[in-house]
């Protein structure tokens, strides 16, 4: 997980559990609820540790939110769910694969094949196999093949094709170079090769980790760290299993979770828990530093639980 | 308009001033400031793959330096979105004289995404050779309004896949949508994840999310387009040299020196074509600059004609 899907995925889980929360700002969750493509897309965006203090500090003052700073509340809703599952996981990464992190010239290929195992188990059993917007069950496919449209494209080219077209419609969202660089043309190259988002990802990965996944890796990534459990109760409460919350359960359920529960309900609790800090400084009962865990997400940090693997044995 | 108004029209654009507005001096300004992300008019699909087409020729191309090649081939990306970065003929081509210089005085030539010794000497030149590419191009490519770049993104998307072995069937206009939106999220899968506007960031989160709703919208009309458009040969013509010769470097097959030549000199007449063609000239040209066979002079009046 925390690529791409994964991250999506878990903006989602964010919402519903912000939804069976009495203690989540009532704003926040409006606001995710009424724009939730501005969740998905702050989820998938970096970077948050320098955006969410600066749309915070804007959003605040602006209650009850309107136009524009829905979508802005939205994308910050988002964009701290992204915080909460790099600040655990990107943890668990380094220790669960030391040789792939101890590369000190990080030339090993990204992401690695734990990130792939866990996003194509995330889609399958908490995206219903693709079948839960955004995706699409052939995401994961080759060519898409089992896409029921996919024989009218060359669908490898029409990708290539979307994905230049993405990156330059991109930049182009951003503002003049000019306003925050000097003018050399050395300065506007610099700015550009920074904000250029990279086409680096093979999905061929994917697919192979999605038709046949590797054992070795299924053992390692998710067996014995304990990495999913559906039977969590914060898992199921995501999942509009567990009957519905009323105060004081989502509470025990994250006790639960950081007590014993796997990581991905460890990765759910610390999920509530920041989108709880974030919608307070959104309502205005807690000043802008309230921010800070989520901004400087370490686990084992104030505010930010120790990473934990295999919480079972 | 000569390609010299041209460029100062898109800069003036660019910059978002108007136009009646302008004086010579302004222009220049404009032209000069640099803006990141400033383009005019709509992004559409065709107008990059004509460039990466460009660029697939100039890769296979023995006439092209080995390590401009290798070079170009793995910074692809930087080429291909050069266009975002205003510059001048003379700006570039003092660049690529001055990367020359670099790799003259290299003791090794690494071609990792790091660059040498963080110079990104390797990121620049990709650059340099797609802005020329972009530079011969945009007089043929023009400025096309959002209804033009989909009637010819969709045709780019016809061609492609009347020139792949796929069987043909044909979806509605809703399951066509609704892949070319799996397809965005597959293309969010390969980009990772999105640098946000740091600097900008109150603003930037809103333009950031219409954006995506605006693509959203647009796929059911792309979709439209692809189904029932009419075939459009002025446009683009599948059997044009250049698109033949870029299409057999996608699929991996071998193309001849002749078939390049062809493709830089006779590509075909459909605006595809030209296009590429002259992009792919002036890559050549930049490239025989950069081995030292083209003087700066000879260059810039290469890219002026």
């Amino acid at each position: 997980m925390s690529e791409y899907v994964g991250h999506v995925i878990f903006a989602q889980e964010g919402v519903r559990l912000a939804q069976r929360d009495a203690r989540m700002s009532r704003a926040f969750l409006a606001a995710a609820e009424a724009a939730p493509r501005a969740v998905w897309l702050g989820s998938a965006c970096g970077g948050g540790r320098h955006g969410i203090r600066p749309l915070m500090a804007h959003l605040r003052d602006r209650l009850p939110l309107a136009g524009d700073d829905i979508a802005r509340a939205a994308f910050t809703f988002g964009w701290v769910t992204h915080q909460a599952c790099d600040g655990y996981l990107k943890q668990v990464y380094r220790g669960i694969i030391p040789e792939y992190h101890a590369d000190p010239d990080h030339l090993k290929t990204p992401p690695s094949d734990a990130r792939i195992t866990h996003d194509v188990l995330m889609l399958r059993e908490r995206a219903d196999g693709g079948r839960l917007a955004p995706f699409a069950p052939s995401i994961f496919d080759y060519r898409m093949e089992g896409h029921p449209a996919a024989s009218a494209l060359d669908v490898p080219a029409a990708e290539d094709a979307a994905a230049l077209q993405v990156q330059r419609q991109i930049l182009k969202l951003f503002a003049p170079a000019s306003r925050r660089h000097g003018s050399s043309l050395q300065d506007r190259l610099w700015a550009y090769f920074r904000l250029l988002d990279a086409d680096y990802i093979s999905l061929t990965r994917y697919a192979d980790a999605a038709t046949d996944a590797d054992p070795e890796h299924l053992r390692r990534f998710v067996h014995d760290i304990r990495f999913y459990d559906a039977d969590d109760a914060l898992i199921r409460i995501a999942g509009g299993e567990a009957d519905p919350v009323v105060a004081g359960d989502m509470d025990a359920a994250m006790a639960e979770a950081e007590q014993r529960g796997s990581i991905y309900a460890r990765v759910l609790a610390l999920t509530v828990q920041l989108l709880r800090l974030a919608g307070d400084v959104l309502d205005g009962t807690a000043d802008l530093d309230t921010l800070n865990p989520i901004l400087e997400t370490q686990p084992g940090s104030d505010g930010v639980p120790e990473v934990v693997l295999n919480a079972s044995l | 308009m000569d390609r010299r108004d041209f460029l100062l029209r898109s800069a003036l654009v660019s910059a978002g001033l108007a136009l009646a507005a302008s004086s010579a001096r302004a222009l220049t300004d404009a032209l000069v400031s640099g803006r990141v992300g400033a383009q005019t008019g709509y992004v559409g699909m065709a107008s990059r793959v004509a460039i990466a087409d460009a660029l697939r020729l100039a890769v296979a191309d023995q006439t092209t330096p080995a390590d401009l090649r290798a070079t170009l081939a793995m910074f692809d990306q930087q080429a291909v979105a050069a266009d975002s970065v205003p510059a001048t003929p003379a700006e570039v081509v003092s660049l690529l004289g001055d990367l020359r210089t670099l790799w003259a005085n290299r003791d090794d030539r690494p071609h990792d995404r790091s660059g040498y010794r963080g110079d990104m000497a390797e990121q620049r030149l990709a650059w340099a050779l797609g802005w020329v590419g972009h530079y011969a191009a945009a007089p043929v490519l023009g400025q096309p309004d959002a209804d033009v770049s989909r009637m010819r993104d969709a045709a780019l998307l016809r061609a492609l896949h009347e020139a792949s072995p796929a069987e043909d069937t044909r979806p509605d206009v809703a399951s066509l949508a609704e892949l070319l939106r799996v397809v965005d999220q597959r293309v969010g899968i390969r980009l990772h994840t999105y640098t946000p506007d740091r600097d900008d960031v109150v603003d930037w989160v809103p333009r950031f999310v219409a954006w995506d709703q605006a693509r959203y919208d647009e796929a059911e009309r792309l979709a439209l387009a692809v189904l029932d458009g009419a075939p459009d040969l002025a446009f683009l013509n599948p059997a044009d040299p250049a698109f033949q010769a870029a299409h057999a470097v996608r699929q991996a097959r071998p193309v001849s020196p002749k078939a390049l030549d062809a493709a830089a000199e006779a590509p075909g007449a459909s605006i595809y074509a030209r296009a590429v063609g002259a992009s792919f000239r002036a890559m050549r040209a930049a490239g025989h600059h950069f081995a030292g066979r083209l003087s700066a002079a000879d260059l810039l009046a290469q890219l002026s004609s």
